[in-house]
């Protein structure tokens, strides 16, 4: 969902990138609450990593049309919320000065709806599930894959009404909202099920560094 | 499984997933580009300041293998990501 240059006027971009420096450096003051009692384990480097690898294969949905994960789901549930916004900050960072991939006065757009709205969205919604499902282990994974599902859509909602304020192209507002959503809720799918994959993964060997697993509500034991 | 093994496990997923798995990725458009594509605002897209840069697209200037040049763009992004997220998280004395 990397915008480009050219999509969003100039005051939008301002705009966006003053929100995504906000954001970012609100979430750089919660690193330390968030960090694993095992901070021998460079998380955030990690996740961040896995996280750009992941990006680069995008899988094909329908219609000639492909997705890739945002990755912001798996992070927050990997990591916490604010180090995540961290993670897909760096990673769109990387992508945009390195490899044109996003546009560079795009960044605080991208920031603002990957490294922010979809990592949010996706915490808000795996730790709702989280209350909703069966306590035990099991339900990490299956509330994260939940997260991950409902993230990408949000974002693109997100994307849908910048756009409407300052995209440089007139559309219909509610038919791009529309078609934001229907194609990125199939992509969201994809995303649900590399994040629960990869949530279940990490749980299997290091229960103790999965954030999203610490509290009351999964079994005891998780702490190794 | 010990920290250090999870770390070098982790890494090499991420390597193995960027410089194999890149190679199976669909070269569809994604859905923002198909949605700009659909609602006729595709033609808005202006090149980034980057397009010009030696790694710019995923692929490494003047590898003519697509594959190799996929390849070790994603192994390249990987250490850059692991770098600049290592300094902006790490342990603070």
């Amino acid at each position: 969902m990397h915008v480009p240059d050219g999509f969003m006027d100039s005051p939008t971009c301002v705009v966006a990138g003053a929100a995504a420096l906000l954001g970012v450096t609100h979430a750089a003051r919660s690193l330390r609450a968030e960090r694993p009692d095992d901070d021998r384990v460079p998380m955030a480097a990690l996740v961040a990593t896995f996280v750009f690898a992941a990006q680069m294969v995008n899988f094909p949905v329908a219609d000639g049309t492909s997705g890739h994960l945002i990755g912001g789901a798996v992070a927050a549930v990997l990591v916490g919320p604010a180090t995540a916004v961290v993670c897909l900050s760096g990673v769109l960072v990387v992508q945009s000065i390195f490899f044109a991939d996003g546009g560079v006065t795009a960044l605080g757009v991208n920031v603002t709806l990957m490294a922010l709205v979809a990592t949010v969205a996706g915490w808000i919604v795996f730790r709702g599930a989280l209350r909703l499902l069966p306590r035990g282990r099991a339900a990490v994974p299956v509330a994260a894959a939940v997260g991950g599902l409902a993230s990408v859509p949000v974002a693109a909602a997100a994307f849908a009404g910048l756009f409407a304020i300052g995209g440089r192209a007139h559309v219909d507002a509610g038919d791009l909202l529309v078609s934001m959503v229907e194609w990125h809720s199939l992509i969201g799918v994809g995303e649900a099920v590399i994040t629960g994959l990869v949530v279940a993964a990490v749980m299997a060997v290091r229960p103790d560094l999965v954030h999203g697993a610490r509290g009351p509500r999964v079994v005891e034991g998780v702490r190794a | 499984m010990s920290g250090r093994r999870f770390a070098v496990a982790a890494f090499a997923a991420a390597l193995l997933v960027a410089g194999l798995l890149t190679q199976l990725a669909s070269s569809h458009p994604d859905g923002l580009m198909h949605v700009a594509d659909v609602q006729g605002f595709l033609s808005a897209e202006s090149g980034s300041l980057t397009q010009g840069w030696p790694l710019a697209g995923y692929a490494v200037a003047g590898l003519g293998d697509a594959r190799l040049s996929t390849a070790l763009a994603g192994v390249i992004g990987c250490v850059a990501c692991f770098a600049l997220v290592g300094l902006a998280t790490r342990r603070r004395a």
